[in-house]
């Protein structure tokens, strides 16, 4: 549904804010604005396809700007700052029901606060309600079960997490009583995402998934997304920026972002993304994006990315590299050690998981046919990589 | 021959040993031995706020350090916020009590290193909800279900306790005592006037209320008569001054935002009318720039241009 459709059908552009005569202004009316707009799996709910991440939220006027821009979906937390209280400043000016909210099972206290497994309904209940309170709404549109894959590294226990009957009878309870209406899960990682997120979509409780999602990592993602379609279970997309180091990153004047969401949204299966806004500046540049198609200038933009920042790269789950050394090696196990060494700051884990390794990297010194120099999809020299892996994991002056 | 076929069977024989010791001691590595990158400075300088002999507990594991590069591995999907806040680096140390043979904290220390006081109170003023407070010891701080937070300095300090039977506030006051005394760090806080109730005040890095020019203001809400008020001050040398207000001179026009002027002691006030933030009223003076929204009247803008005097 493109965005004058969704007007007609819905609201007419800056109606949505009750009683604030937002004037026709002919600068603002050059202003990139939201072009698409699509149902959320089953929902019947249409969301912009460029949406607000309120991780960053500055104020309640970022809400009304962002509504005057046809932004209608925004996803909160109690644990994102002032978020929810900004949100429920801006309440007074907004036409509610044109508008989605969602928000998490979480605490207002410093993170981690997402509500952890062993919580009973009444925690998820009251959770919940104090979120209401803060954001002075009877009802959220979707109330996440956020960041599984986080909390614990063993699949079992955050499957319970994610499957928790507690949980899942606080849910019943909300929406009966009309304070929630879907349920959602997010995972960004860093353990089992694709794999809980497909036990979610799988289990028929969920209407909406929430996977971090990028040109540059996940690779197993695309087959959780095409089941979910296939279950019209809705996908939104977070962690669009890969990593967001864009700042160092020469794009030859093509703008980054919008490449990059331009590369999410042209996946059928993605009903939207939602990206954190933290000025009027990042505004401007993510709506460009919207309804736009991806084109061959932003694959080299994303292209140009890549070769600098994916050789130092190795994605997680990728796993492809293995099978390639012909004495075994087991390269992404090595090379996700020497990341916990070199980039986490976790040595002695490291140092410590590799002494645990069966098939060890210490051939590849003397290997002559480097048979794992191609093994890398996205070109990651790795041999290279594991000899020096070695070296630094395993004691050797 | 003899003598250096000892010292070879010797030395041969002391490798397990030293192995083993290395293993057993953890890494206490030895810099000319194992090669670290650049941040290993800045990862012993933060590491060693973290006490390794804590009474009552005994460290679990290493102490663990985070940069910006991998913030996201701890504070998954809050790391964006730290970095915006001014964050450059934290150490986290796990404890369990020293009578525990369990491998599983019973409290985990952060010290996030935010670079300056001020951006470490704009974090837990964030924090907070708005429930900053005094806590022992005389920290400005809150108290949460599942632990305490606290700043000193630059040093953003939180610590979470998974057993009630942990005193946080002795584990607070050995934290604070590693990271230093500080003396007033606010001295902005000082050019905020004196008009009502104060309900919080926050620092915010970058991009006060979305404007991409508005960096490093602190913001104050009172409550007057029931009503918020809220009254934010940036503080520059007077060229700096002149940039922010012509950014906002040109901010206004691109986006047809009416407003008018008017001379005032000395001062220009501006009276804006804008469609997101409601009538708000913006006071230039020559080493600060001052705002006020919401329900603000004649009386407390005269009462702004009195009271706000240079440093």
């Amino acid at each position: 549904m493109k965005r004058r459709e969704f007007l007609k059908a819905s609201f007419i552009a800056g109606a949505s804010i009750a009683g604030t005569p937002l004037v026709a202004r002919s600068a603002e009316s050059e202003k990139p604005k939201i072009r698409k707009y699509k149902e959320i799996g089953k929902t019947g709910l249409t969301m912009s396809d460029i949406s607000y991440g309120t991780g960053r939220l500055p104020s309640s006027s970022m809400i009304l700007r962002a509504i005057d821009a046809g932004i209608n979906y925004f996803d909160t937390a109690p644990d994102y700052g002032s978020s929810e209280k900004y949100i429920g400043e801006a309440m007074k000016n907004i036409q509610r029901d044109k508008i989605i909210i969602a928000s998490k099972f979480c605490s207002p206290y410093a993170y981690p606060s997402h509500l952890p497994l062993g919580s009973k309904k009444k925690d998820y209940v009251e959770a919940a309600e104090a979120s209401l309170s803060r954001m002075k709404t009877d009802y959220m549109d979707f109330c996440f079960v956020h960041a599984i894959g986080e909390q614990n590294k063993n699949r079992e226990k955050e499957e319970k997490r994610l499957l928790d009957e507690e949980m899942l009878s606080a849910f019943n309870a909300l929406k009966q009583a009309g304070k929630v209406r879907f349920l959602a899960v997010s995972s960004h990682g860093p353990d089992n995402m694709e794999s809980l997120l497909l036990t979610a979509v799988r289990s028929g409780h969920f209407d909406l998934i929430m996977p971090a999602f990028n040109f540059m990592s996940f690779p197993k993602i695309p087959d959780v997304l095409k089941e979910a379609k296939e279950k019209k279970v809705g996908v939104i997309a977070m962690k669009t920026l890969a990593g967001a180091k864009d700042s160092d990153f020469d794009s030859k004047g093509e703008p980054f972002a919008p490449a990059v969401f331009k590369w999410v949204l042209k996946h059928a299966e993605v009903d939207g993304l939602v990206i954190s806004i933290k000025s009027i500046a990042d505004m401007d540049l993510y709506l460009s994006a919207s309804g736009e198609k991806f084109t061959g200038a932003d694959q080299k933009t994303l292209d140009r990315y890549a070769k600098q920042f994916g050789r130092e790269y190795c994605r997680t789950g990728c796993s492809k590299c293995e099978g390639s050394c012909p004495e075994g090696v087991s390269i992404a196990t090595t090379l996700r050690f020497q990341m916990y060494y070199k980039d986490y700051g976790m040595e002695k884990k490291a140092i410590e998981s590799y002494a645990r390794l069966e098939a060890k990297a210490s051939k590849c010194a003397s290997c002559e046919t480097e048979d794992c120099s191609g093994g890398c999809p996205y070109g990651l020299p790795v041999s290279s990589m594991l000899r020096q892996a070695h070296d630094d994991l395993s004691f050797i002056v | 021959m003899a003598p250096s076929y000892v010292y070879r069977v010797l030395v041969t024989g002391l490798l397990p040993v030293i192995a083993a010791l290395v293993y057993l001691e953890g890494q206490h590595y030895d810099p000319a031995l194992i090669r670290f990158d650049q941040l290993q400075s800045e990862s012993n300088a933060i590491t060693r706020l973290i006490p390794e002999k804590l009474e009552g507990f005994r460290l679990l594991g290493t102490v663990r350090f985070y940069t910006k590069d991998n913030l996201y591995e701890y504070v998954n999907g809050h790391a964006e916020y730290f970095i915006s806040a001014g964050f450059i680096s934290l150490a986290v140390g796990e404890y369990t009590v020293s009578t525990s043979s369990s491998s599983e904290p019973d409290v985990i220390i952060d010290i996030y290193d935010m670079g300056k006081s001020i951006q470490a109170f704009g974090v837990i003023s964030d924090e907070s909800g708005g429930t900053l407070s005094d806590i022992d010891g005389g920290l400005t701080g809150f108290r949460s279900p599942a632990g305490m937070s606290f700043t000193n300095g630059q040093y953003y300090v939180k610590l979470s306790s998974f057993n009630d039977n942990v005193q946080l506030e002795a584990v607070a006051a050995r934290i604070a005592g590693s990271t230093g005394e500080v003396s007033d760090p606010f001295p902005e806080f000082s050019r905020l006037p004196d008009i009502g109730i104060v309900a919080a005040t926050r620092f915010i890095k970058e991009a006060y209320r979305g404007l991409d020019f508005l960096n490093n203001v602190i913001e104050r809400e009172y409550i007057i008569d029931g009503s918020a008020i809220q009254v934010f001050i940036i503080t520059k040398d007077s060229g700096d001054i002149d940039a922010i207000a012509d950014s906002f001179m040109k901010y206004f026009q691109q986006s047809g935002i009416e407003f008018s002027s008017a001379n005032k002691k000395n001062s220009t006030v501006y009276t804006v009318r804008d469609p997101y933030e409601g009538d708000w009223s913006l006071i230039v003076f020559p080493d600060s720039l001052v705002g006020l929204f919401g329900a603000a009247d004649d009386a407390i803008i005269d009462k702004l241009l009195t009271n706000v005097s240079p440093l």
